[in-house]
């Protein structure tokens, strides 16, 4: 199944095996220049936490989810630092623009090393 | 009151426009029934047993003229014109068309109002004190750090889908009216010699069909640092909270199984390591929002009121003392008979709106209790307020007696539920409908669940009382001596359940044995707590 990036764009990435979430820290994932986490469905969002996990602990390669985010939870993924997730091709035709940024403002701040996001004044 | 900026505002219309294309999807069949759930839900959208049900939020339960009178607006125009009142500070329109849900929204984000986050596996809207600001011994107004918490977690990335839902009480008195030690995150704010302010975190408490009292996890923390220890908090019960059984998925299931010390550990551990700055309050952002609660008043003179005994009878029993002298908090009781608690008209909703306007600085705060409240009357306007509130059937004067009762929506219309709850919080008020005989009672809160999920707060009812099935009947189970404020306790189950029919008969024992053997001015919950319900048991069932 296809992956995209942040701006919604399929992209290539030969994946390793996932990392289990409670592995999911930068002791044990070390400099590996890719990490996959695991959606074990698609309400399960500990994958969400992992991968914030990972970026403030100063984790700096690619992030990748994979299983069911389902195309209205893209824009939290991409928001605690993933750099690539896994959505089906029926979601990809179905993709626009709005899913992927859905609100102009947010209230967090965002992860370590990614681009700004505006917070409440 | 807290104003959106332009920000705020952006983010609520975002969340309609969002929102409204789900929905779209949903309608074409793009998403399935079982895709759209968790979507709807994050958005207070509920399948009832009749129509779908909205929940729209009301944060920390503070509302102003305009936002109700949009609400009754609402109620009239898209619902059977009432709306419900929750045990939660909410408001729910039972009778709803789907497909005009977004423009439901669309006219909610006109008032700075939403329903975001009112369902689903998320944090859900923080309530507080319903008296917050209007009363004498506050550490500051609670409210300001609910405002905070509100923005933090609204549509917050990392939490949108945790193991279940996350409810977060705050409280600022010694008196805690916020239920603290029942939410799955209670923060208790208090005076502190080098902070200023600080806060205990509690954790851990919650009702259900588990019920467990809260545990205070952490003491005397400065405020500054409230956001990054919640951010600690809530990413280790999302990494380790079980999601293979719903019911074990609460946080205070995760607390117990770890244990409490090992818990705090490794919210220690994740507050250190995934410190971030820019989730520090700063005293500016704190002092902003203080200004945007506070309402400066000058103290009045006493001012001589009416000795009319209905009157008497209401002052005494829907008034409270206002931090400012010459001014009282005033209760709205949304009991009477004939209403199911908690349920207002478009037409009472406006008067209450008008009344707000001329004689309340145009504010009402909703209670975990289903009533209203107009926090600051000038005592001079007692007279005519109390009047308007008669003409419009919202005068009746049992704020905390036994008819005061709440209860969740139960089988009439919740789609889980097994027993009545209404029809038992009508049935009270038959039994008990002389007052003077209430008021003689005195403070006796019923709370009423029509199931195992504890909406009603059963186990913390002085009386509480939950439905059951058995063999495809509704029965009822009573507990005696809960209560939820000074010292949260879990009522003590009666004995075996009853039918319908024989609760109120067994309430009448209960409440009979306690006035023959009570002492002098001693109201029913102390003396459950002096004498334990032996005795109480014995009377309840001596005829079965
Ligand atoms: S307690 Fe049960 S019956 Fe009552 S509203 Fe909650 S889920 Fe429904």
């Amino acid at each position: 199944m296809p992956l995209i990036d942040v701006s919604g764009s399929p992209t290539s990435q030969a994946l390793p095996p996932a990392t289990g979430i409670t592995e999911a820290n930068t002791t044990s994932v070390g400099h590996a220049p890719v990490v996959t986490l695991v959606f074990d469905g698609p309400t399960d969002g500990k994958a969400f936490s992992a991968a914030a996990v990972l970026r403030s602990e100063g984790y700096a390669g690619t992030l990748v989810g994979i299983g069911p985010v389902g195309i209205d939870r893209l824009t939290q993924g991409f928001r605690v630092g993933f750099d690539l997730l896994e959505i089906t091709d029926t979601e990809l035709q179905q993709l626009k623009p709005c899913h992927l940024a859905p609100f102009p403002h947010h209230y967090q701040p965002n992860p370590n090393g990614h681009p700004a996001l505006k917070k409440s004044a | 009151m807290y104003q959106y900026n332009a920000i705020d505002q952006a983010i609520v219309d975002a969340r309609v426009a969002q929102f409204a294309e789900q929905m779209d999807r949903y309608l074409q069949g793009s998403l399935s029934d079982e895709q759209f759930a968790p979507l709807r839900l994050q958005n207070g959208l509920y399948l009832q047993r009749h129509a779908p049900m909205l929940r729209v939020a009301i944060p920390y339960g503070t509302l102003d003229s305009r936002q109700l009178r949009k609400l009754a607006d609402i109620a009239r125009r898209f619902d059977r014109g009432y709306g419900h009142f929750t045990t939660r500070q909410n408001i729910q329109f039972n009778w709803l068309d789907m497909a005009e849900v977004p423009e439901v929204l669309g006219e909610l984000a006109k008032v700075q109002m939403h329903a975001i986050q009112t369902s689903g596996a998320c944090i859900r809207n923080t309530t507080t004190d319903p008296l917050a600001g209007a009363v004498a011994d506050e550490a500051m107004d609670p409210r300001v750090v609910c405002e905070l918490i509100r923005q933090w977690s609204t549509l917050h990335p990392e939490f949108a889908s945790l193991p279940r839902k996350f409810k977060i009480a705050v409280t600022a008195t010694d008196t805690d009216r916020a239920a603290i030690e029942v939410h799955d995150i209670g923060i208790r704010l208090k005076r502190h010699a080098v902070h200023g302010v600080a806060f205990d975190l509690w954790v851990g408490g919650g009702l259900g069909r588990t019920p467990v009292i809260g545990r205070r996890l952490l003491a005397d923390l400065p405020v500054a640092e409230l956001r990054n220890w919640l951010t600690a908090a809530l990413r280790v019960y999302n990494l380790a909270g079980r999601r293979d059984n719903k019911y074990k998925a609460r946080i205070k299931i995760l607390v117990n199984a770890m244990g409490l010390q090992a818990f705090r550990e490794q919210v220690t551990h994740r507050y250190l390591s995934d410190h971030d700055p820019a989730l520090r309050i700063q005293a500016r952002e704190l002092d902003d929002l203080a200004a945007c609660f506070s309402r400066p008043l000058e103290p009045r003179l006493d001012v001589p009121l009416p000795a009319a005994p209905e009157f008497q009878r209401w002052f005494g029993q829907n008034t409270r003392p206002h931090r400012v002298s010459g001014y009282r908090v005033v209760f709205l009781s949304l009991k009477r008979p004939g209403t199911a608690p908690g349920d207002v008209t478009a037409t009472q909703m406006e008067a209450v709106a008008a009344l707000a306007e001329k004689f309340s600085l145009s504010e009402i705060r909703t209670t975990h209790d289903q009533n209203l409240v107009l926090p600051h009357v000038d005592c001079s306007d007692l007279e005519s307020l109390w009047r308007a509130l008669a003409a419009q059937d919202l005068a009746h004067p049992n704020i905390n007696l036994i008819s005061d009762s709440i209860a969740c929506p139960g089988i009439d219309f919740c789609s889980l539920a097994n027993a009545p709850s209404l029809s038992l919080a009508e049935a009270l008020h038959e039994t008990f409908a002389d007052l003077e005989e209430q008021m003689a009672i005195g403070p006796l809160e019923v709370k009423i669940s029509g199931c195992m999920n504890a909406c009603g707060h059963h186990h913390i009812g002085h009386i509480g009382i939950l439905g059951v099935e058995k063999k495809g009947e509704p029965w009822y189970q009573l507990t005696i001596g809960g209560r939820d404020q000074n010292g949260v306790v879990l009522g003590e189950r009666l004995g075996p359940a009853v039918p319908h029919d024989a609760v109120l008969p067994l309430i009448r024992r209960v409440v009979d044995r306690y006035l023959a053997e009570r002492q002098q001015g001693e109201i029913f919950v102390d003396y459950v707590a002096r004498c334990g319900i032996k005795s109480l048991k014995e009377v309840s069932y001596a005829t079965h």
